[in-house]
């Protein structure tokens, strides 16, 4: 890695990120959030974060500049997320990154928020091994990929059919009676909780599915299972046993990410799986994948939490890739898209 | 005349994608691209261009024009964006301009008692207006089916924006003030609010912060229920 400064910029969901690393080490990471405005929607609005998306972009900028003690005219280059994501808020990153390299006159790289999910880890646990495996799991994606090299090659192996991981936590929760985003309460109140208390339905783990849809993850079937469950005990006037399905609910999940990955470090021959989206901050998830994976060698790296959930340093990291491997730059009138596939690291 | 000398002007407001740079005692350089869905990707080379036309470097900027709208918000965000990050790159000043006020600029110059009236598309099948008597706002940006506008009478205005004439307001607007440039704000609640009811400040600069006529469509979970 050269000690390039590069700054990142993600804003495809609702998190405003921007961050700068100089080479693999992070110098500062700043995050401003529109969670709380969509709680009230009980989910993530498109045009609420796009908003404040444009009211953050300057504050954070500011501060990370602060944070980070250098200078824009120090930035080697920038990094943005141009897809997958919200069309609406990808646009405001984009907009931002491309000003913000004319103006500096710096080459940008539209660059792949799932692969930057998986670039961030470097910044805390060093050189990826290729090939590695990649579980990313969060409120917008569901995904097992092999990532053969950072910078050019990913494969996607598997992905949700449905709903994301996150997206069930969060429908669970409104069930329950809990606030969103329902991740980190699912996970609190599965901790007083039976997480055999209820058998709640595993997503694709049938043998039939382990065949055709071996690394595909489905969560609308549990999270309707869940929903039908709590509506048959209300009927019973007593109290619902919040911590029991919570738990129960969580272990289903968590279970079917834990087994299907290994199961495709089994067949694959890959031994290092990086887990990395909001989801890889739940308590479960990190305690089963990693007690499991070392029954069988594996070894699992987890980035902490805020690097886990999207963040701005993840998108520098990546870029910081790009630019050492020699890498050409985005060109200038690089698309944003929404749906961009996993194939392709970078934007053209 | 007051206020920076190399003023960039951007406008994505509408389905173009709006450039312009004025200098002092020259032509002003203009790059234009009619195409509603990709302002993200055009902007920036747009502005690119421009500045390198007009033989200047990016440092040279004196200030940034950006029209505020009103306008589809994807769209519209792109040039707020980036006029606002150029802006804190380079430490020269932002302004914003009511996106309307640049349209109705032109036919203001010959007719300036006449009243008009600016509409642009917003969408959904509504359209965005404003009044005007010459170049004076005599409504604020307002956002409904074209039927209801009250059009009996007045010369409508429904032509593209020149973003020549969105740095001509902003001039004029810098020339009208004593101390050169002052930014009038406008309230309004930026995460919810329905800017439809802000009065919009008139002849004035104002804060490169979108115009939004609409409230995010979403119900909340009180809503719902
Ligand atoms: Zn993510």
């Amino acid at each position: 890695m050269t000690n390039a400064l590069i700054l990142g910029i993600e804003t495809s969901c609702d998190e405003t990120g921007i961050g700068i690393v100089r080479g693999t080490e992070l110098l500062a990471d700043t995050l401003a959030s529109s969670v709380e405005e969509h709680a009230r929607f009980g989910g993530v609005v498109p045009e609420v974060a796009s908003r404040a998306h444009v009211e953050a972009m300057i504050p954070i900028l500011k501060k990370i500049i602060a944070t980070a003690g250098v200078g824009l005219k120090q930035i080697d280059a920038i990094a943005v997320t141009s897809g997958p994501g919200l069309a609406g808020a990808l646009v405001v990153g984009v907009a931002a990154a491309k000003a913000l390299g004319v103006a500096l006159n710096k080459p940008v790289y539209g660059v792949n928020h799932l692969a930057s999910h998986v670039a961030v880890d470097t910044l805390e646990n060093g050189k990826l091994p290729e090939p590695t495996l990649a579980l990313l799991v969060s409120g917008g994606h569901s995904s097992l990929l092999k990532v053969n090299n950072i910078t050019y090659e990913i494969e996607s192996l598997g992905k949700t059919l449905d709903d994301a991981a996150g997206e069930a936590f969060d429908k669970v929760a409104r069930v329950l009676g809990l606030p969103f985003p329902g991740g980190p309460w699912i996970d609190k109140a599965a901790k007083e909780g039976n997480a055999l208390a209820i058998d709640f339905p595993k997503g694709l783990m049938s043998k039939e599915d382990l065949i055709n849809h071996t690394f595909d993850f489905s969560f609308s079937g549990l999270k309707t299972a869940v929903a039908r469950w709590v509506q048959a005990w209300e009927k019973t006037g007593v109290a619902i046993p919040v911590a029991d399905v919570a738990a129960s609910f969580q272990e289903a999940v968590v279970e079917v990410l834990v087994k299907k990955t290994l199961l495709a470090a089994k067949q694959t021959g890959i031994n290092t799986v990086v887990i990395g989206g909001g989801v890889a901050a739940n308590s479960r998830l990190r305690s089963m994948a990693t007690s499991e994976a070392e029954k069988v060698g594996v070894s699992i790296r987890i980035p902490r939490p805020g690097l886990c959930t999207d963040n701005g340093a993840m998108v520098a990291a990546l870029g910081s890739h790009l630019f050492s491997a020699g890498i050409e730059p985005s060109a200038l009138n690089f698309e944003v898209d929404p749906i961009f596939p996993i194939t392709q690291v970078k934007a053209l | 005349m007051k206020g920076p000398t190399n003023l960039l002007a951007i406008d994505t407001s509408t389905n173009r994608i709006a450039v312009a740079l004025l200098q002092f005692g020259k032509q002003p350089v203009v790059a234009i691209k009619d195409d509603g869905l990709r302002h993200a990707e055009y902007a920036a080379e747009l502005i690119k261009k421009v500045v390198s036309d007009a033989g200047l470097m990016m440092q040279e900027l004196g200030g940034i024009v950006c029209g505020i709208g009103p306008g589809p918000f994807t769209g519209l965000r792109v040039g707020i964006v980036s006029a606002q990050s150029i802006g804190f790159v380079l430490s020269i000043p932002v302004f914003g301009v009511c996106s309307h006020d640049a349209i109705a600029f032109e036919y203001a110059q010959q007719n300036p008692n006449k009243d008009s009236i600016v509409i642009t598309d917003a969408r959904r099948k509504e359209v965005y207006w404003t009044k005007y008597q010459g170049i004076k706002r005599t409504s604020s940006p307002k956002v409904s089916k074209l039927e209801e506008v009250p059009t009996s009478g007045v010369h409508l205005l429904h032509k593209p924006l020149d973003p020549i004439s969105l740095a001509q307001v902003a001039i004029e607007a810098m020339n009208r003030t004593e101390k050169g440039i002052e930014i009038k704000s406008f309230a309004t609640d930026l995460a919810t609010g329905d800017g439809s009811i802000v009065a919009l400040p008139n002849q004035v600069l104002l804060p490169p912060i979108p115009l939004y006529l609409r409230k995010p469509d979403a119900l909340t979970l009180a809503e719902r229920s």
